[in-house]
């Protein structure tokens, strides 16, 4: 028995001698490496990218590295139908400076606005004389984008839900926004009621289910749905004859193909607990890391009748 | 191609059976006799398996099988034989017996128990019955050594199985386990012979098995013999028990995480056994998950039910088994997603002994996975997953005189999959298929020659489950030797090739995942397949010091792993790897009351080459260290202590952090000025390695009466000295994740 006891104690002592914690260095001998960030939007001339450059940190910690990475004086040309745009070196006051103190920098144009179905070429040459390159394809959302059969008129005594499709441009993301277009009295400027696909019931309280980015080129909203919409729009305004309203407006935001691989790999995982340590990481950016590419934004208005409206008390 | 295929397939079968019927009257009618029984214990009824049966007077012998089988054959008929028969933890019976030329004799043999005192270890025979035993790569683990082990929280086969020497897990989080270099999805689970192809609880940290339910459990590490088909790696091949077959009885067993029960009793002409497990509280399981909650709820329910009637078919046996498993995740906002999986399997079994030393078995199963994750509004990617298993089985085994053996069986599995999955750059996989697999098995043990023994055979997959399948007759030859050079030392060997038509879609680099999707390998690849060699030496100093040896080389190929670069749907889902592995085990077992010490050591290496790229996988740790101490005090207290090592794991390690641009709605922001986050660029895949992982663990148990009610409790400390074994680091913070910390745990067991 004594010997039993000694042999455990010796055991356990020696283990616990041992058991302090290894240090591990999980860093490999860093080589800089560069980043374009770009989207490029259908619905400004306004273009901008962002360039910037690798580090390691001291520590295990990233956010503890507070250096400025942007790079600047980079040379960023953009070709879109056989014309250079040549790029801007810029900044602006940094909104957020919990981590970084210095201004945000970028490079821009202003005279950009690509149309659908459409390439756009990106090249940036760094000041070390590496060069950076990608492209993308604006998605075809143009005209005829919107299907034949959604729904331009809502009228409760003809359609029990609203239908808007559109063109199935492959494995890429949409995302649908639908508003109510209302005035309110004494203000000339309109105003938007943005209405979810459907309500669910969380704890007793009608809780709105908005639209996500999907893969679904179609979304319909009973009519349920729209009249408890309808209701909400003017809250606890009793008088409801000082409410205007206009139209629906339905947007589709149509990400390219690069930009919805991206954001794809950016949910990092498939599930809340699925952990996947070498998940790759998607790049379009030839020669970096990064991404670049485009969206277009298309917009289709349904009108509702008039004695549906009136029926809520709005004008 | 395939339907011809068939008719050859089924022309052989005709033919083997003609010739075994042959060699059936012809070898029979030699004139000797044959002594055959089944073992079972006194107190229940439960076949035991792996006992020693021997002929005193000859110094012959045989060692039951799963049914609690004996065969002894060519036996000099006489009037007076003594016959031994011994089991660890029972009372050695002896009986004397008459044998009758060109006779079986039929003698049952009930076994009483005396507790799992180490006192009463005694096998008698096992140098005579196992000298020249074809077993390489083998183990048979007890329920008591699972029941001695540390528990994290619960008693689990699949954690036990982490100690035997060339068994890897990648963290205390999971049970899933990686044999001889080879990934989880090569390794078979069958339950009373039906495959469970999800096997584990709460994104396996459990096994579905519950150790009350289980009556033997052989593990084969490699070298398996042609009896088995469609996996490259390993085989857990667990038999359930019967029920008690004597009165009705029943247990009881809370743990920090569920409740579990077990009913069973007697039928007429047969028993049956149901147990239910059901998890209650999961907030113990925040120390796995590093501290984050997660709505766990399984259960797990079996039934087994059998009837052996000799006025209904003398000699047979029927058995029913059911079992389901469930894991439910769900959340209730609406914005989480739902993630559910289940197991369910039903099989009927017909074991018939003749008339002559030919028995057989007949069985058909259905095997169903389902898994599901529904995102509901959450960005989670939605995951759906089923496949069924219909399965019918003949296997018929005659014992020669000489006491060779031959065995020939055939195999129909009929196979139905559907998958639909995204994976993490969005692109769908929308896949599934259905097949039928047409094998059939002949092997010849040669065991006439006292130090020498021989398993050779071969698998002819005569139908493949891939349509494409441009090699239907691929032949699967095995051999196993065993030659006994010394009465203490024997020389092992086995080589092998093994094909695999089924595999996974799932992820290498996920260290902990739901559940892995099952699909047959797609048409666009071949089967996977490896040629397995492996040699060993067994040697047993005294009666309670063994050493045994085993070195092993494996060459894998046409290994389907996920393509990570599957962008669109399009793009294979998975491409094809090959892999190469090989190392020594060494297992050295001390067992003297009040005493027993294991000591296992595994030097190992493992390789996959991806598309030219060559790296460790994630499992690969080159040297293993398990040292297990178990002290019996007496009065039923019992202690174990385990301390396991192993060398670091290899990781990718990180080039640095570079600012990744984030967005989620475009309409409502601009990200492009300051979205960014911190994400790790990684260096070549697999390159580093973690620090060593070392864990001191210790049990405590007690038994003891009161009435006619039994207590078992259980007190556990994982982790003794909290050594901060490192699991992972986050890749976009950088932050350590470590594995269990000090975890004291606890269990009562009521039987009644």
């Amino acid at each position: 028995m004594k010997k039993l006891l000694i042999t455990i104690l010796t055991l356990i002592s020696i283990s616990i001698f041992y058991s302090c914690s290894n240090s591990l260095n999980p860093y490999a001998p860093f080589r800089e490496r560069y980043v374009l960030s770009g989207i490029i939007r259908s619905d400004t001339t306004l273009q901008v990218v962002t360039l910037s450059k690798s580090y390691q940190p001291a520590g295990f910690n990233p956010f503890a590295d507070s250096e400025n990475v942007a790079i600047t004086g980079a040379e960023v040309n953009v070709w879109y139908n056989d014309t250079l745009y040549i790029m801007r070196d810029s900044s602006i006051a940094r909104v957020d400076t919990s981590r970084y103190k210095t201004n945000v920098n970028f490079y821009y144009c202003n005279n950009l606005k690509p149309a659908p179905n459409s390439y756009v070429e990106i090249q940036a040459l760094l000041p070390n004389g590496l060069l950076l390159t990608s492209i993308t394809k604006t998605p075809d959302a143009g005209y005829g984008f919107f299907d034949q059969a959604s729904n331009d008129t809502f009228d409760p005594t003809q359609n029990s839900q609203i239908y808007v499709g559109w063109k199935d441009l492959g494995n890429i993301y949409y995302a649908p926004r639908i508003s109510i277009i209302y005035y309110q009295k004494g203000d000339t400027n309109p105003k938007n009621f943005f209405v979810p696909l459907s309500y669910f019931n969380q704890n007793g309280k009608l809780t709105p289910n908005y639209p996500q980015l999907t893969k679904i080129n179609f979304f319909t909203i009973d009519y349920s749905t729209l009249n408890e919409a309808m209701t909400e729009l003017s809250g606890n305004d009793k008088n409801k004859s000082d409410f205007t309203i206009s139209k629906i407006i339905v947007d589709v935001i149509a990400y390219d193909e690069n930009l919805s691989t991206y954001y794809s790999s950016l949910q990092q995982s498939v599930d809340g607990f699925t952990v996947n340590l070498d998940a790759a990481d998607y790049s379009n950016i030839t020669g970096g890391f990064g991404i670049f590419g485009s969206y277009y934004k298309a917009s289709f208005r349904i009108d509702l009748v008039r004695p549906y409206i009136n029926s809520f008390g709005y004008n | 191609m395939n339907y011809k295929s068939g008719e050859k397939s089924f022309l052989f079968l005709r033919l083997t059976l003609i010739f075994f019927l042959l060699s059936v009257t012809a070898l029979y009618s030699q004139g000797r006799g044959t002594i055959r029984g089944i073992v079972t214990d006194s107190t229940n009824g439960e076949a035991l398996a792996f006992c020693n049966v021997l002929v005193n007077e000859l110094n012959i012998g045989a060692s039951t099988d799963s049914h609690g089988l004996y065969i002894i054959t060519s036996v000099p008929a006489r009037s007076k034989y003594m016959l031994t028969v011994s089991y660890v933890g029972y009372q050695t019976k002896k009986i004397i017996l008459s044998v009758t030329k060109n006779k079986i004799t039929e003698l049952n043999v009930a076994l009483s128990p005396v507790g799992i005192k180490m006192e009463t270890v005694e096998t008698v025979g096992e140098k005579v019955i196992g000298k020249n035993a074809t077993d390489i790569g083998l183990q048979r683990i007890s329920m008591r050594d699972i029941e001695m082990l540390p528990k994290g929280v619960e008693a689990d086969v699949f954690r036990s199985l982490q100690y035997l020497p060339g068994v890897r897990s990648t963290g205390d989080v999971s049970a899933r386990y990686y044999v001889r270099g080879s990934s989880s999805n090569e390794n078979l689970v069958l339950l009373n012979g039906i495959t469970i192809y999800n096997p584990f609880h709460a994104f396996g940290m459990f096994s579905v098995i519950d150790p009350d339910m289980i009556n033997s459990v052989e593990f084969y590490k490699g070298g398996f013999t042609s009896e088995i088909g469609d996996r490259l790696s390993s085989v857990l091949d667990i038999i359930t028990k019967d029920g008690n077959k004597n009165t009705f009885a029943g247990s009881a067993t809370s743990s920090f995480l569920t409740g579990k029960v077990l009913f069973e009793g007697p039928i007429p002409n047969g028993s049956f056994m149901i147990t239910g497990r059901k998890s209650y509280y999961s907030e113990i399981l925040k120390k796995f998950l590093n501290d984050k909650s997660a709505p766990i709820d399984f259960y797990d329910m079996s039934f087994k039910l059998n009837y052996s009637n000799p006025n209904f078919i003398k000699g047979s046996k029927f058995d029913i088994t059911g079992f389901i498993s469930g894991d439910n995740l769900n959340n209730y906002s609406p914005y989480t997603e739902n993630m559910s999986w289940s197991n369910k399997l039903l099989g009927l079994d017909w074991f018939q002994l003749t008339d002559s030393p030919l028995y057989f078995e007949i069985g058909i199963s259905w095997s169903n996975f389902k898994g599901e994750v529904d995102p509901k509004l959450s960005s989670a990617k939605p995951k759906n997953n089923q496949l069924d298993d219909i399965t019918t089985k003949m296997d018929f085994n005659y014992i020669f005189p000489s006491k060779d053996e031959l065995s020939i069986g055939t195999e129909i599995k009929d196979v139905n999959t559907t998958l639909y999955l995204e994976n993490s750059l969005g692109a769908i996989s929308d896949i599934g298929s259905s097949g039928t697999n047409i094998s059939v098995y002949g092997k010849y043990k040669f065991l006439r020659y006292e130090n020498f023994g021989a398993d050779v055979g071969a698998r002819i997959a005569a139908v493949s489950l891939l349509s494409s399948s441009d090699n239907p007759f691929m032949i699967q030859p095995r051999v196993s030797m065993t030659y006994r050079i010394f009465p203490a030392i024997a020389l092992k060997g086995s080589w092998g090739i093994y094909e695999q038509e089924l595999t996974t879609l799932s992820d290498e680099n996920e260290i902990i995942s739901l559940f892995e999707p099952w699909i047959i390998i797609p048409d666009y690849l071949k089967p996977a397949g490896s040629i397995q060699y492996s040699i060993g030496m067994t040697t047993d100093f005294t009666s309670s010091i063994s050493l045994d040896v085993e070195g092993y080389y494996k060459i894998m190929k046409n290994i389907p792993t996920l393509n990570d670069n599957k962008i669109s749907s399009t793009d294979p889902d998975l491409i094809s790897a090959t892999g190469e592995s090989y190392g020594w085990e060494f297992l050295f077992r001390f067992n003297n009351n009040p005493f027993a010490f294991t000591a296992s050591y595994t030097l190992s290496w493992a390789y996959k080459d991806v598309n030219g790229w060559l790296y460790y996988p994630r499992y690969d740790s080159h040297n293993s260290i398990d040292l297990t101490l178990e002290y019996n005090f007496g009065n039923d207290w019992y202690a174990t202590v385990t301390w396991v090592y192993n060398t670091g794991l290899p990781f990718t390690q990180s080039l640095g952090f570079y600012n990744k641009l984030y967005f989620n709605d475009l309409y409502s922001d601009w990200p492009i000025y300051e979205n960014y986050q911190p994400l790790q660029i990684l260096s070549d895949k697999d390159l580093g390695r973690l620090p060593d992982y070392h864990r001191l663990d210790l049990s405590l148990s007690k038994s003891f009466n009161i009435s006619w009610v039994r207590f078992r409790l259980d007190a556990s400390i994982i982790n003794v000295y909290n050594r901060a074994n490192i699991f992972y680091f986050k890749r976009n913070t950088g932050e350590r994740v470590n594995m269990l910390p000090f975890l004291p745990t606890a269990t009562i067991k009521i039987e009644l």
